[in-house]
């Protein structure tokens, strides 16, 4: 459903993506696994439509992301971590109803989506509540039912769970794993090892741009003989406390 | 075009949802001329009214003429003070009128007479009171004048020789259309400014710093239309804190019908021009504001930004202070926001030249096309929309 043709994006003299190929199926769930300017927000923008690479392309449901860029933002959902940006100043109900509209939904349909995302979500008590004084896990869930509002096949996270606590972590996993039963194609990025291994159906590990190794997390360990991912990731990248 | 219409909706609710937005672009400029003008009036006239309806004075000297002559007048009360020097000083009272001994005889035998009259220059009481007494005394001067004249039998008549009479040709407008056509354009550059800056700033920069500008580009929004509708919101809430400065002014002018002078009228093709150019005004705005506000990397920088337009706005109003409407040349009519002030004046002298009104027409139209095309481009723009 994804697949990264020799994609690459260079910022003036930071070549941030070099030379990236790979595929994602529907119901996988992808993890991207790099240091702090891998390289990881980079290829989740380019996917996204957000960045234009400098070299190769990918394509999302077949649609090429340089090409159609507009027809592939009907396909996406994005989640990308931080600061969780809504409107404070309205509802939940309407922050995501601004973004199902955008997306083409009609007041009938997004209703019932709202509904309904807002009871697997358990946000029922604040739906119609202004976000400007939601806590953190509060705002993130608006978040996520924004991103997932059109029912997109493929979903872009960008380090979802950072700033979470335990339990919105957990929901936000949950979510993930979900999305993954209905069949999309969920690429993340984590630092978080114990998430990944979780979660994730198989891993890229990228270092400077660069895809060091893919592949299912068992077979990961098998082939460098360690049972403990974070090793393997600190071998991989070549770091020296391993 | 119907996302244009979602994005303008959303944004318009977001606005009137905003305590603060609200107060600043329609709340305050409603009343600040309301309240300016009450409180210059109230002040003025307090100071007017105890200057000149009751005025103290203190008499040094014999009794006189003179001295009966101001006592029989209902506005001046004269004290009686152990002290003038003081009193002038303590506000007691506001002239001194000090009289030479001898006054009466002097005046009988067609002499001089001598009178000096204390006051404080820098309390506005007493210069006016003391502007008043002076002339006061001058008409009992002409007075004494008169009857020395009738006494040697020449006609009073015979010491003024010319009559001189002013007419002022002037159209009919007036004093009014003077001042107004000196406010009116400054009115039309700044207030749709002020209206459309809070919105402008909260809509391109705001959508950076809440984190909202990327999610929402991901939408399958078309650039477009986000500019689009983020312009004709933007758009709204100028139009709006105009129609409420104006309203304020309005008001203001009702209620104070002299403070302007009077005698201004405008005929119905003046005020569409000016309604017209106003709404224009709103739109180059809005357009400019939000190419800004876009580019901008944050709500701070958008606001350095945008506050100069206010002074820039200002510039043709106060260089135009003094234009003789009718001898402008061609080539002004070309230099927008100049222009739209050189139509406000026409309109208001009711000589509208509608072929200056269609270049400057075209002027703005043309410009808001490439602020709008601008913000379209800078959407499109990842090195604007992840500028930091
Ligand atoms: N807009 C930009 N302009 C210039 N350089 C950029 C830009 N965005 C990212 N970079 C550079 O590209 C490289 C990759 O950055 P990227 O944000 O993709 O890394 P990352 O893997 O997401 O890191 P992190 O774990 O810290 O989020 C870095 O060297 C970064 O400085
Ligand atoms: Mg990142």
């Amino acid at each position: 459903m994804v697949k990264l043709i020799s994609i690459g994006k260079r910022f003036k003299d930071v070549q941030a993506v070099d030379d990236l190929s790979f595929s994602v199926k529907g119901g996988e769930i992808f993890g991207l696994l790099g240091e702090n300017g891998a390289g990881k927000t980079t290829t989740l923008r380019m996917l996204a439509t957000m960045l234009k690479p400098t070299s190769g392309t990918a394509t999302i449901c077949g649609l090429d992301i340089v090409k159609q860029p507009a027809e592939v933002r009907k396909h996406i959902g994005i989640l990308f971590g931080g600061e969780a940006g809504l409107y404070d100043r309205l509802t939940a109900r309407e922050n995501i109803a601004y973004f199902g509209k955008l997306n083409g939904m009609d007041d009938n349909a997004l209703k019932k989506r709202i509904d309904e995302l807002s009871q697997t979500l358990d946000m029922e008590e604040f739906i119609d509540r202004r976000v400007g004084k939601f806590s953190k896990g509060m705002k993130q869930k608006v978040t996520i039912a924004r991103a997932i509002v059109h029912d997109p096949e493929v979903m872009l996270l960008d380090e979802p769970t950072v700033g979470l606590d335990v339990t919105a972590a957990r929901t936000l996993q949950d979510f993930i794993a979900q999305c993954r039963n209905q069949g999309k194609a969920v690429i993340f990025s984590s630092h978080i090892m114990s998430e990944v291994e979780r979660l994730c159906d198989r891993i890229g590990i990228i270092h400077k741009g660069k895809l060091v190794d893919i592949g299912t997390i068992d077979g990961l360990k098998q082939q460098y003989n360690n049972s403990n991912l974070e090793e393997v990731f600190i071998q991989l990248i070549g770091g020296k406390s391993a | 075009m119907k996302r244009a219409w979602i994005v303008f909706a959303k944004e318009m609710k977001d606005a009137f949802r905003d305590r603060r937005t609200l107060i600043f672009s329609i709340l305050l400029p409603a009343l600040i001329f309301p309240i300016l003008m009450t409180l210059m009036n109230n002040v003025m006239s307090d100071v007017t009214e105890e200057a000149t309806e009751n005025i103290v004075i203190a008499y040094v000297g014999e009794d006189s003429q003179l001295k009966a002559y101001l006592d029989s007048l209902p506005n001046v009360t004269i004290m009686d003070s152990q002290d003038p020097e003081a009193d002038l000083d303590g506000s007691k009272v506001s002239v001194i009128v000090e009289v030479k001994d001898g006054l009466d005889e002097a005046m009988a035998s067609g002499a001089k007479g001598n009178i000096t009259l204390k006051y404080d220059e820098s309390k506005a009481k007493s210069s006016m009171a003391a502007s008043v007494i002076r002339e006061t005394i001058n008409a009992f001067g002409t007075q004494v004048a008169r009857q020395r004249l009738q006494a040697k039998g020449i006609d009073p008549e015979f010491i003024e020789p010319l009559d001189i009479a002013s007419i002022n040709v002037a159209k009919a407008q007036g004093e009014g259309a003077i001042v107004m056509s000196f406010l009116l354009p400054m009115f039309l550059l700044l207030y749709p400014a002020t209206g459309a800056m809070a919105t402008a700033i909260d809509q391109g920069a705001g959508e950076k710093e809440r984190g909202t500008l990327e999610p929402l580009l991901a939408t399958q929004v078309s650039r477009a239309a986000l500019a689009m509708g983020k312009w004709l919101s933007t758009s709204a809430a100028s139009i709006i804190g105009t129609i409420a400065f104006m309203a304020g002014f309005v008001v203001a002018v009702i209620y104070n019908p002299t403070m302007f002078g009077e005698g201004f009228t405008a005929s119905p093709s003046a005020i569409a021009a000016i309604t017209v150019l106003g709404i224009m005004m709103a739109f180059i705005y809005s357009a400019a504001m939000l190419a800004l506000s876009v580019f901008a990397r944050n709500i701070k920088e958008a606001s350095t930004y945008l506050s100069p337009f206010v002074i820039v706005a200002m510039i043709p109003a106060y260089a135009t202070m003094y234009t003789d409407i009718k001898t402008v040349p061609a080539w002004q009519y070309n230099v927008p926001l100049l222009n739209v002030i050189l139509i406000v004046k026409e309109a208001l002298l009711d000589t509208i030249n509608w072929g200056h009104f269609a270049i400057t027409m075209l002027w703005l139209i043309a410009l808001t096309i490439v602020f709008l095309t601008m913000v379209v481009h800078m959407f499109n723009n990842e090195s604007v929309v992840f500028r930091s």
